[in-house]
């Protein structure tokens, strides 16, 4: 039991600091996101921040590899 | 995923596909499995940052944004595929349209600076500011004087996103854009001067080199994208980084000698 508490609360930890969760935010319907890229990010052409694409529609896909 | 690959190359620079690997699974990994599947090559961009969240459960998910940047879909990619299609169709249809409650005058200002008659739109603009006619003058007076500012507007971005091109390696796809501004600004001297003073930057002795090697990089660059990486393909692109070291094309070669290599891993 107590192993099993440990595994819970060690997942939660994990979740609750990864970067990625903790910089997240759920949009809504109706929403305006604002987000800009890192230099990481590929083939932008240029493109810093969502605002670049004003006039065209945006489709952002999250995806995963595993 | 392929579903929103077809999608931006049936839409070009119509849409902007964004991909957020949302799995922390690492830049490596995530665009080498993007080169490996053959999903680059296109105009969409890929991420690990989590830019916001759709939220829901599962992968594939997402958020569909018009063009003023506002959530219009979001959801499960695999089961509203339809529904995304739709609503892409409907948003490309009416894109470059005027603001809502121009008046119709107006509105041929936007329909012709869309077709990227730049010197015709601010023709059209400058007559209605000049005779706004006798009905609903001011409302008529101040969408022309709108529609002006945004028709200079968009000629100037032109012009910036080539300079940004031609900086950054990109000179043929500057060409490009260059070509269409002088089109598209016949008639206006103060445009015309501007594009074909670019044009006249682009086919300069100075530039010759660059083309030359862009030209050999978008070759390495076709061959990565429709067969992946190779030590054969990393060395070509680091010969062709030294080449040409300290300018754009070298620094593009080595980004895509990373990607190359991801592709391996």
């Amino acid at each position: 039991m107590r192993n099993l508490l440990f595994t819970l609360t060690a997942s939660a930890t994990v979740v609750a600091f990864s970067p990625n969760a903790a910089a997240q935010s759920v949009v809504e319907v109706g929403d305006t996101p604002s987000y800009t890229f890192n230099e990481e990010a590929f083939n932008t052409m240029g493109a810093t921040a969502g605002a670049d694409f004003s006039g065209k529609p945006v489709l952002v896909e999250f995806w995963g590899t595993k | 995923m392929p579903a929103a690959i077809k999608l931006q190359e049936e839409y070009g620079d119509a849409l902007q596909v964004i991909f957020v690997e949302s799995q922390n699974s690492g830049f490596e990994k995530s665009i080498g499995m993007a080169t490996q599947s053959g999903w680059l090559g296109n105009q969409a961009i890929w991420t690990n940052q989590y830019l916001f969240s759709a939220g829901g459960n599962g992968l594939p998910a997402f958020a569909l944004l018009d063009g003023e940047g506002k959530v219009v879909l979001k959801g499960s990619s695999s089961s509203m595929h339809g529904q995304i299609k739709d609503s892409i169709a409907e948003m490309v249809k009416t894109r470059g349209g005027a603001p809502a409650d121009v008046p119709s005058s107006v509105a041929k200002v936007y329909s012709t600076l869309e077709k990227g008659s730049y010197a015709k739109a601010i023709d059209i603009a400058q007559k209605l500011i000049a005779k706004p006619g006798s009905k609903d003058t001011q409302v008529i007076l101040a969408a022309a004087e709108a529609s002006l500012v945004a028709a200079e507007a968009k000629f100037a971005g032109q012009l910036a996103r080539a300079d940004w091109l031609l900086a950054n390696g990109f000179p043929m796809r500057a060409q490009v854009i260059a070509e269409g501004l002088v089109k598209g600004a016949k008639g206006n001297d103060d445009l015309f001067g501007r594009a074909t003073g670019l044009k006249s930057k682009l086919e300069s002795e100075d530039l010759k080199a660059e083309f030359t090697a862009a030209k050999a990089l978008a070759k390495l660059e076709s061959s990565l994208y429709e067969n992946g990486g190779s030590s054969k393909l990393v060395s070509q692109l680091n010969k062709l980084a030294n080449e040409n070291a300290g300018t754009p094309i070298a620094k593009r070669a080595k980004k895509l000698v990373e990607v190359a290599q991801y592709s391996q891993l």
